[in-house]
């Protein structure tokens, strides 16, 4: 398991490099300037888990949430009023600065339950991906929900959205489903030829697009943006297509 | 309420030499009084962190107020005290001398520090050091930011040391800095005062992190 430190207060990176070094939790990178965190985010995304402080000048903890970091976060801040809006963002724990090891080794404990989780509804999300092989090719996928697996017409997903540790799965005339994984975890599982991610939070069907603008796309009446970096790769995907 | 000290002082001069002391340096919080009678009364009604008195004021005030006082004192007397806690000297006050006083008598301890350092010795140096460094940077940019007052500058700076003096068990410094935080964009004028009188708390960490 590793981690990523995000804080600016230099005392906290030492407490927490000490914390960590103790539990064998390896620090992958120490983000002491949350300007430059927010610049490499998709890096912050390659790591089990995030400590994340808040208050922190020109970008905020809550400035890089908004950007949905695509791993565990866990929340260090001497400001427990900030608790309520963290978990908003789904974050997986908050510890109040300062924080001793017993506390910070539920914390790491509550990332390591979650992440057993995800492997778990990885797990089944490949049982229902090869079932769907043998029986009925690449047509449909099966996901966990409430343990409960549930079968999903592949072109009925319109868009997948990040939200935290869960994915909003946009359904065509049917209920959308909230589903515990990663937007990274179900994108490995859905046919590349018809689904591109086109921001950071969003995968959308390819074949679902209506309209496409320069910075957005509509699919069954949804704007989704685009980010800048998946323009061009969604003009040239596209073009393949037709 | 940082480090503020009530003084028990008759001599008019003395007053004056005092109050000049007090405001070198780093202004250091205080209220004069010149007579005993008020003692019971202002130790109930005002956060004092601590006590200096003349004994020539009042020969029975030990007698008299030795059970009210419940605070670091320090006695200006030519003769030893008996049988008391209080800290003695007979020589004139000074800046130095006050400061010296504030510093040995301050809430402070390594015990919080050191439970969350898991008792290794190691970490808890490096831990003190870190704070150290904090602690300096802050005696040296704080008095210009308040000079200024930049208080998003301060605001910021404040959050991050409250938690140090959490750990450092200088509570009342600790509640200080909390409120601080959370009232300085809106009461400036009264959290730039309790800044001011925070940098001595600073000084006195400080001072003692250095020992």
């Amino acid at each position: 398991m590793n981690c990523i430190i995000i804080d600016d207060d230099s005392f906290y990176i030492e407490f927490l490099k000490n914390y960590c070094k103790k539990i064998n939790l390896e620090v992958k990178g120490i983000y002491k300037d949350s300007v430059l965190a927010l610049q490499e985010i998709d890096k912050l995304s390659d790591c089990d888990l995030i400590f994340l402080d808040i208050n922190m000048p020109d970008i905020t903890g809550f400035d890089i949430l908004k950007y949905k970091p695509q791993t565990h976060v866990v929340i260090t801040s001497a400001d427990d009023s900030n608790a309520i809006q963290a978990f908003d963002y789904n974050v997986t724990d908050y510890l109040k600065k300062p924080f001793d090891f017993t506390r910070f080794m539920k914390a790491v404990n509550r990332v390591k339950e979650k992440i057993e989780e995800d492997q778990n509804t990885e797990s089944h999300l490949i049982n229902g991906i090869s079932k769907t092989h043998n029986t009925m090719t690449l047509s449909t996928i099966f996901v966990n929900i409430n343990k409960k697996l549930i079968k999903i017409n592949i072109n009925d997903i319109n868009v997948v959205e990040a939200k935290g540790d869960y994915v909003l799965m946009k359904l065509q005339g049917s209920e959308n489903l909230i589903i515990h994984t990663t937007l990274k975890k179900l994108k490995e599982k859905l046919p590349e030829e018809e689904f591109f991610q086109v921001h950071r939070s969003f995968i959308v069907n390819l074949t679902k697009i209506v309209d496409i603008e320069e910075s957005t796309v509509v699919i069954d009446r949804e704007v989704i943006p685009i980010s800048k970096g998946n323009r061009i790769l969604l003009k040239e995907k596209l073009h393949i297509l037709n | 309420m940082p480090s503020n000290i009530l003084i028990i002082e008759s001599d008019i001069n003395q007053v004056q030499e005092y109050v000049k002391i007090l405001n070198k340096n780093l202004k250091i919080q205080h209220k004069i009084i010149n007579s005993f009678d008020l003692l019971p009364k202002k130790l109930i009604t005002n956060r004092f962190s601590h006590l200096i008195i003349n004994s020539k004021v009042d020969k029975l005030w030990k007698e008299k107020y030795q059970e009210v006082i419940n605070l670091p004192t320090l006695v200006l007397s030519d003769s030893e005290i008996q049988n008391s806690s209080f800290y003695v000297t007979n020589q004139p006050l000074t800046y130095d001398k006050i400061f010296a006083f504030l510093s040995e008598t301050s809430d402070f301890s390594y015990n919080t520090l050191n439970e969350y350092a898991l008792g290794e010795e190691e970490i808890l140096n490096e831990l003190k050091k870190q704070i150290c460094v904090e602690f300096e940077e802050n005696s040296i940019e704080l008095p210009q930011l308040i000079l200024e007052k930049r208080l998003e500058d301060i605001k910021h700076k404040i959050h991050q040391i409250s938690s140090k003096f959490s750990l450092l068990e200088m509570n009342e410094s600790y509640k200080t800095s909390k409120e601080i935080d959370s009232k300085i964009l809106d009461d400036s004028e009264n959290q730039l005062n309790n800044c001011e009188n925070l940098l001595v708390d600073i000084a006195v960490a400080l001072k003692q992190l250095k020992n």
